[in-house]
């Protein structure tokens, strides 16, 4: 890939300004690498939490589903459907905040609201239904927190990813365009102000020669 | 009496019934065909093959037995037959009340439709169709008795489905209890007992749930049904027992007095009384089909109303195993979790 020579006057000056340019760039690399490390250790811990929660979720969901097979064969089918479509439906919200996290960056927060206060009264009729029915529902009921949950953590890690991505983007553009590019620049300058001393020198042996054959002559 | 014996025979083999699980859904049909449940399995239907299918024809089934030994009874053991057939047909008023609670299709409720008693079909029909709500319900069926209990009940309590159908099943209770009373000699004592172990069963299961899910003691004395030998005092005793447990170590101490199947269940249930509660509902399910066969073998000398009770239990608990079976085999769950919940009589259990 061609580098691309920065626009500068090939001076001295300029050439120290390009060094602490060089300096500051491959300092900031560093630290950018640093928070990506600290990201990438950050994300493998939110992926580990995701993996639990994805396991409890799949076991909560097998089990409540179990318990509905059970009562769908007790009490059969028809009627199972019939309850389910006529009893009152659970009214829930998800609040969503944010809250600060590593480097600081924000992170969602989610969080299940139930609108209806928690009900004394049963769910289902306690002489028509069997227990699977209502165990099934309160099984179903505790599957929403650890779906809000996985939901949290998603966006989390998503979040994370493209952070990731973004710190990734700024050091491989610091560390293949922008100190490539002040490496050239500093090549050319160093090699331009090269080329003025050369010239200069010879410069000099010109009007030393000259000064010496006038003074022969 | 001979009537019922004869339909005695039809039933299904417990043995048989135990193959059937884990079974394909066309062999258990196939295997129906060869079976009482013929007819309604072999009847022109739109519908593909699957369990609610099977469902029907088996509540079907149940539907036109229980007509035909209710058409050849007669006296008070035909008012116990047709108050007994009630139960069914409040499951019909039930079902219309949460098909028009959850505006569920005409159609499709009509399948969850049993054809028994005054409430046919069309009737049915009618009633969904032109109602728009529970209320209409109620105001449609307001010729029949049902229409005065549900009147009352949502006066009381309001549009709370769950107690509307209570009101409907101790009304029907009741009425069975009544014409229990108008019986005579063996066969009330017989029948009696055979209700009574029912009442008192779901009377402890409506307990053991409430427990179970917390509802307060109030809350769940209105889900009581009617008592019989487990009185109020016993279950409000039950009631205020800190777990299941000591209970249990109570309703046993308590039923040493009442007849051995009592005994014989409620031993059971403490012995198992740290099990999930699915399974002490299992128990307790099984309760009027052990007592039906005890008062059928106490009583068989001759023909009586044990009979009938003992056939009755035995097809609607056939119909409970097939519904399981068939229901288990298209979720294609574990033949053993199929097992457990059949309410299979001990007496088989012991020898197999």
């Amino acid at each position: 890939m061609a580098t691309e020579k920065l626009d500068v006057h090939p001076t001295r000056l300029e050439l120290l300004r390009l060094k602490r340019r060089k300096a500051l760039a491959e300092g900031i690399a560093d630290i950018l690498q640093k928070d990506l490390e600290t990201l990438i250790v950050a994300l493998i811990e939110h992926a580990k939490r995701a993996k639990a929660i994805r396991a409890n979720l799949q076991e909560s969901l097998s089990t409540a589903y179990s318990l509905f097979i059970e009562s769908e064969m007790l009490s059969g089918t028809m009627k199972v459907s019939e309850v389910a479509l006529s009893v009152k439906p659970i009214d829930f919200d998800i609040e969503v905040n944010s809250t600060v996290g590593v480097l600081g960056i924000k992170f969602p927060l989610f969080q299940l609201v139930k609108k209806e206060h928690v009900s004394i009264k049963p769910r289902f009729n306690l002489l028509d239904t069997p227990i699977q029915l209502a165990e099934s529902a309160s099984k179903s009921e505790k599957v929403l927190k650890f779906i809000v949950s996985l939901a949290e953590l998603t966006a989390v890690i998503r979040e994370m990813l493209e952070v990731i991505a973004l710190k990734r983007r700024q050091i491989n553009r610091i560390r293949y365009k922008i100190i490539p590019q002040l490496d050239f620049t500093i090549r050319y300058v160093e090699l331009i102000l090269e080329e003025i001393e050369r010239q200069d020198a010879i410069r000099v042996r010109v009007l030393q020669r000259k000064r010496k054959e006038r003074a022969v002559k | 009496m001979p009537r019922v014996a004869i339909e005695n025979l039809k039933l299904i083999e417990i043995d048989d019934l135990i193959n059937l699980i884990g079974k394909d859904l066309e062999v258990i049909r196939n295997a129906l065909v060869d079976s009482p449940y013929s007819e309604q399995i072999l009847a022109p239907s739109q519908d593909m093959l699957n369990s609610s299918f099977l469902e029907a024809a088996l509540l079907a089934n149940y539907a036109e037995i229980m007509q035909k030994i209710v058409n050849v009874s007669s006296g008070n053991i035909k008012k116990l037959l047709l108050s007994l057939s009630k139960k069914l047909e409040v499951s019909n008023v039930k079902t219309m009340l949460r098909a028009v609670k959850g505006h569920i299709d005409v159609d499709k409720a009509m399948k969850h439709i049993v054809p028994l008693g005054i409430l046919d079909s069309n009737r049915c029909r009618e009633i969904m169709e032109a109602a728009r709500s529970v209320e209409d319900v109620i105001a449609a069926l307001s010729d029949f008795e049902y229409g005065k209990v549900l009147n009352h009940a949502f006066n009381e309590r309001g549009e709370d489905l769950k107690l509307l159908e209570v009101a409907l099943d101790k009304a029907v209770y009741r009425e069975i209890l009544k014409t229990v009373e108008k019986l005579t000699g063996v066969d009330q004592k017989i029948a009696y007992n055979v209700i009574g172990i029912e009442l008192d069963a779901i009377n402890i299961k409506i307990i053991l749930k409430g427990k179970e899910l917390s509802v307060s003691s109030e809350i769940v004395k209105e889900y009581l049904m009617p008592t019989t030998f487990l009185n109020e005092t016993i279950l409000e005793k039950a009631l205020m027992a800190t777990d299941t447990q000591s209970m249990m170590k109570r309703l046993s101490m308590t039923v040493e007095w009442l007849h051995p199947v009592y005994k014989k269940i409620f031993t059971q249930m403490l012995a198992e009384s740290n099990l999930p509660l699915s399974r002490l509902e299992t128990l307790l399910d099984k309760a009027p089909l052990e007592m039906s066969l005890s008062v059928l073998r106490e009583h068989s000398r001759y023909y009586n109303i044990a009979f009938i009770l003992a056939f009755l239990n035995l097809r609607w608990a056939e119909l409970k195993n097939l519904r399981c079976i068939i229901k288990g085999s298209e979720r294609k769950s574990p033949p053993s979790q199929v097992r457990k919940l059949l309410t299979i009589p001990d007496e088989w259990q012991k020898l197999h």
